[in-house]
């Protein structure tokens, strides 16, 4: 009679869907250890950004009552941002929060952290300090230190 | 403002932090069991003179209600719930069939709004499984709030729902653009798509008109708010044929709105019938007993008594077979009584057949004397004249009740069951017993009696609540 669905079914069917369709925005995404409520993602900087050449680690875990629920995502690699958190690799998106919707795969969630990068809400900050330049339109300063963080900061494939 | 200018910015903070972390108090079931709505007026015995007011007019036309949790999808629920309650209520099993169908055809609105098939199929999958187990079931819907209760599957429909929604916004954009204040496309985003959004009334507009209107069901929102006035204004969807005609009475389910939050409300004829339609079973085989005893009885068993015969067509006056609650929202638009002349064989179907609906009764032929509450429906007349040349002829008794069995309490049978009360076993007390027909001023013993009084009508007596509120809800319409 009830038969709750579990996530697993529409987890498999993205998973196969990505090996279909590669995601251009990331190096890697996948589950870790075959368990399909934890994925592993490299993301890939933009090319013609400050994050141009850049890769970050990030971890996403899947709650039981996914996709009525957005999954937790976090950087893993540091990210000079706004609107992430330098030390625990909080992403401030709405897409995570509010605005999930359970059409959103996590494919599509990973294109819209990478556009995330070059569509900051210094208004919102998560990262007070860069936040700082951009709204003080330094825009020079804050390119400079993104690429410092970007090249030093490098996901480095372990 | 400016007593919070003048608080120390540490307090405010800390206001800032607990306004952070508020939530609203969602809690009790997603769906709740239907209660009295009295218990809105209870809520706002407290509240604005307006409030009061509004919400003590309530409870006498809205018996009852549903509470939905007000978790963000307390629309989305209400309306969910009460299409599937008001397919449940209308009775017709193909009518799921014909929704899933429908809405199965509707795949082309969610592809074309670029919803990704396999993506959405899984929660369309859960709208056509609770479609198909509601057609099955046969509980009064105790399965189906069970399912609405379930957090998984209720929120699965739900989401099947504003994908519905959207993909039907996103269709027709000249009809919802004007009330948007950005592109449909991106107000359905942020505000039908995601999985926590209540539900707005561009939303609530769109979802009635592709999920409620088309089954053929009406709905009407009660706007409770601080408008002047003693009666909360109410908003009515119609459902239109293909001529964009309305259709006539057709079933409706009601929401109450408070500012942010639905509920459900329950016009008493809304309710379930208080006659469960097992009844009708061991009725039924009564019918085909009756049945043969009065076709081999009758041509024989003519001289009766004509103050007994007299009485069955008095049944139609006595309030629950002419008013059955739980009856006057099926439509049963079909009844074909196309009994074939003098032959009293073929009147045994009639007879099966209008078990359901009991109120299908001879008025046409009393509606010269008085006056009852017309019923929805009327049998052809072809059907009387078909059978007329089977009476007897006894001309104080125009016509006879095809279909005076099962109906409990106060009815009379008819001529048909004739047999079965010179029978000792026989179920029904004896005919002219009870006050109601001795005191009838139809029964023409009276006309002998110098001290003959007509009963005064008692609603509390002699009808049940469900048949007064019906009445009453019948003229405010």
């Amino acid at each position: 009679m009830s038969k709750a669905q579990s996530p697993l079914k529409r987890l498999t069917r993205e998973l196969q869907d990505l090996q279909d369709e590669p995601n251009d925005a990331v190096l890697r995404l996948g589950p870790v250890d075959d368990d399909l409520f934890h994925w592993h993602a490299v993301l890939k900087g933009p090319a013609g950004t400050a994050y141009e050449g850049g890769l970050w680690a990030l971890s996403i875990t899947i709650p039981p009552n996914y996709p009525n629920a957005p999954p937790k995502v976090r950087f893993e690699t540091p990210i000079c941002h706004p609107n992430v958190h330098f030390q625990t690799g909080e992403i401030c998106l709405d897409l995570l929060k509010d605005k999930w919707a359970p059409t959103i795969t996590i494919s599509i969630l990973l294109t819209s952290i990478q556009q995330l990068l070059t569509s900051a809400e210094p208004d919102s900050p998560l990262n007070v300090d860069i936040a700082q330049l951009f709204r003080q339109g330094d825009w020079a300063g804050a390119e400079s230190l993104i690429r410092y963080y970007t090249q030093v900061e490098r996901w480095d494939g372990r | 403002m400016e007593a919070f200018a003048q608080q120390p910015d540490d307090e405010l903070a800390q206001l800032q932090e607990l306004s952070n972390k508020w939530e609203s108090d969602a809690s009790g079931p997603l769906v709740s069991e239907r209660v009295s709505s009295s218990a809105i007026t209870t809520e706002y015995a407290n509240a604005d003179p307006v409030y009061q007011a509004k919400t003590a007019t309530l409870p006498q036309k809205y018996a009852q209600y549903r509470t939905c949790r007000g978790d963000g999808h307390c629309g989305w629920r209400a309306v969910a719930f009460s299409y599937f309650e008001t397919l449940q209520r209308m009775g017709n099993p193909h009518k799921f069939l014909e929704e899933e169908t429908r809405l199965k055809s509707l795949r082309n609105i969610l592809n074309d709004a670029g919803f990704q098939e396999h993506l959405y199929e899984d929660f369309a999958e859960d709208m056509f499984d609770l479609l198909r187990e509601t057609a099955a079931a046969n509980d009064g819907g105790a399965s189906l709030l069970q399912t609405f209760n379930d957090p998984h599957r209720s929120m699965s429909v739900i989401t099947y729902l504003k994908l519905l929604t959207s993909a039907w916004i996103q269709k027709h954009p000249d009809q919802f653009q004007p009330f948007l204040h950005q592109p449909v496309k991106a107000y359905c985003q942020s505000h039908i798509e995601p999985a926590i959004c209540e539900i707005e009334h561009v939303g609530m507009d769109a979802l009635v008109n592709v999920l409620v209107k088309p089954a053929g069901i009406a709905v009407e929102i009660l706007y409770l708010d601080r408008t002047p006035g003693t009666e909360v204004n109410t908003y009515r969807f119609d459902p239109v044929d293909h001529n964009n005609a309305a259709l006539p009475n057709p079933p409706t389910f009601r929401l109450l709105y408070r500012p942010g939050h639905y509920d459900i409300l329950y016009k008493l004829e809304d309710l379930p019938s208080i006659v469960p339609p097992p009844i009708a079973h061991p009725a039924e085989q009564r019918v085909f007993l009756n049945h043969h005893q009065s076709t081999q009885a009758l041509p024989s068993k003519l001289p009766f008594d004509t103050n007994n015969f007299e009485i069955p067509g008095l049944s139609i006056f006595s309030g629950p077979a002419v008013s059955g609650p739980g009856v006057a929202w099926a439509p049963y638009p079909t009844y074909d009584f196309s009994a074939s002349p003098i032959s009293p064989q073929p009147i045994a179907q009639p007879i099966t057949q209008a078990i359901p609906q009991p109120r299908i009764e001879a008025t046409p032929a009393y509606a010269p004397i008085a006056a009852p509450p017309p019923p929805p429906v009327s049998i052809p007349t072809e059907y009387y004249s078909t059978t007329m040349p089977l009476e007897p002829p006894v001309t104080s008794l125009p016509l006879y009740q095809p279909s005076p069995i099962d109906r409990g309490g106060p009815f009379r049978p008819s001529i048909w069951e004739y047999e079965s009360y010179s029978m000792p076993q026989a179920p029904h007390p004896p005919l002219c017993q009870t006050a109601i027909f001795r005191n009838s001023h139809y029964n023409t013993a009276h006309f002998n009696n110098p001290d003959f009084e007509p009963e005064q009508w008692q609603p509390d007596t002699e009808y049940n609540p469900s048949d007064r509120s019906r009445k009453k809800s019948s003229h405010s319409q």
